[in-house]
């Protein structure tokens, strides 16, 4: 049923679209919106899916257990030709793509990890690392670059603080994650990135089966390993999985937060005004930015009614997040960046039981980011005009190229 | 006494996925047990000033594992 015309029909449009203002979502996703509970769009491959826009056909959608996770499932929708790979070797696919019961049986081996107050028990160690990361840089040339200062190296360090992964692979690590989002590299670029990291993962988790430490690999490996309950094959993916999504989406979300708190003065003022507002201000930088730009995709098992359309099995459908973070029936006046706005109801982290494990750290780490360059870097502003800030739209986690600031 | 409104809350930590959003969101009436992060309910009929942070609780949890009733 996919296999339609590879043009775009009036009734659907080519997804994504593109963007107009490089923080706002494309327009037509708000039109979509305002019309009916999932509307049908046309893929780079051809395909025809449907696209979900609102608060509620997503919430619907993701908690809704009739809808796959699983790629190789008839009618995924194939978002960018990387998910073809994925597809292609579904042998190494980690949780994110499986369904339960197999999907809850390897995430929950983590939970406990990155339980929220595991994440606040590492505060005090991202804080360190920011003040002596920052230390540096406020040292020396400016402009400073907060991208490659610390939006990439900052999960990076705490993701290997997680694995107790030696600092000399963290370049390696670092390079092989970015290529996996990249939408730049081809199909086989990407297989052989993955293969390498996939490599240095067998060695690390052989090494800690061999002389087991105190950290996350060693952890698995001595609870869940030793006693048959994990494979190696099963654990790779997995430690795959935790490397890749802890570096880009924070990357990302740290790089746009800091333009926006170092471009609205009113944020910054917020909170000098309530230094405490911060959670509040990084729940709603979250939503307002939705890093995973083109939405989660599923496919649904059986015919699944959502509100007016009829969804049938076999049909693939895709979750705009960003759309859904901007929906005024939740957001009012959504495109505003709001610092007292309460608005823990996004899904910038996804929804359902594959929701973001990760979230708590990612909130510890943008929490101190963002006050770590305030504190570090009174009156920072942008040292270029912000027409010439290089967007990466080709990366599945939206975000800046580079932020160079001054102050 | 009638026209104190009550909320019952009940919870079902089968469908819990531990992502512990109540915890956080209503520390007064949700828990986590430390080594699985399962919900623990620590007061199914919160007092009125609570309603608003579990009525989000359940709207917040990503695994439909929070139900909230009226009365």
């Amino acid at each position: 049923m996919n296999e339609t015309a590879p043009l775009a029909e009036e009734s659907a449009p080519v997804y994504p679209m593109p963007r107009v203002s490089p923080v706002d979502p494309p327009p037509p996703l708000a039109e979509l919106r305002a019309g009916k509970a999932a509307s049908r769009v046309t893929l780079w491959d051809g395909s025809q899916v449907w696209l979900v826009t609102s608060h509620a056909g997503v919430k619907a959608v993701l908690g809704d257990r009739r809808f796959t996770a699983v790629t190789s499932a008839p009618g995924f929708p194939m978002l960018t030709r990387i998910s073809q790979l994925v597809r292609a070797k579904p042998a190494s696919a980690s949780f994110i793509r499986m369904d339960d019961p197999e999907h809850s049986r390897l995430r929950s081996m983590l939970t406990r990890d990155f339980l929220a107050r595991r994440a606040e028990a590492l505060r005090p160690a991202v804080r360190e690392l920011l003040d002596e990361m920052l230390a540096k840089l406020v040292t020396g040339e400016r402009p400073v670059d907060l991208v490659a200062g610390l939006a990439i190296p900052v999960p990076s360090r705490v993701i290997t603080l997680l694995f107790g992964a030696g600092d000399d692979r963290r370049e390696f690590i670092e390079s092989r994650s970015a290529i996996l989002v990249d939408r730049g590299y081809t199909p086989d670029q990407v297989a052989a990135a993955r293969d390498e990291l996939d490599g240095y993962l067998r060695e690390l988790v052989e090494e800690r089966l061999a002389d087991p430490g105190d950290d996350l690999i060693s952890r698995l490996v001595l609870d869940q390993v030793r006693p048959g309950k994990l494979s190696i094959d099963e654990m790779v993916p997995m430690c795959r999985l935790l490397l890749v999504a802890g570096h880009g989406t924070t990357t990302s979300q740290a790089g746009l937060g800091l333009l926006s708190l170092i471009t609205d003065p009113g944020l910054t003022e917020a909170l000098a005004e309530d230094p405490g507002l911060m959670p509040k201000m990084v729940e709603e930088l979250l939503r307002f930015h939705s890093i995973v730009q083109n939405g989660l995709a599923r496919a649904a098992t059986e015919d699944v009614e959502l509100d007016d359309v009829v969804i049938r099995a076999g049909e693939g459908v895709v979750l705009s997040l960003s759309a859904a973070n901007r929906d005024e029936q939740i957001f009012p006046d959504p495109d505003r960046l709001d610092p007292h706005r309460d608005a823990r109801r996004h899904f910038a982290f996804g929804h359902g039981m594959h929701q973001c494990l990760g979230q708590w750290l990612a909130r510890v780490e943008l929490e101190e980011i963002y006050a770590a360059v305030l504190r570090w870097m009174p009156g920072a502003r942008l040292a270029i005009p912000f027409e010439e800030l290089e967007f990466r739209h080709e990366v599945s986690s939206y975000g800046l190229g580079s932020l160079p600031v001054t102050w | 006494m009638s026209d104190i409104p009550r909320l019952t809350i009940s919870i079902d930590p089968a469908a819990c996925c531990a992502m512990g959003r109540c915890a956080a969101t209503a520390p007064e009436v949700f828990d986590q047990d430390p080594d699985t992060g399962t919900v623990v309910l620590l007061d199914a009929t919160p007092p009125p000033e609570l309603h608003a942070p579990a009525r989000l609780c359940a709207e917040l949890c990503p695994c439909e594992a929070i139900t909230v009733t009226e009365g």
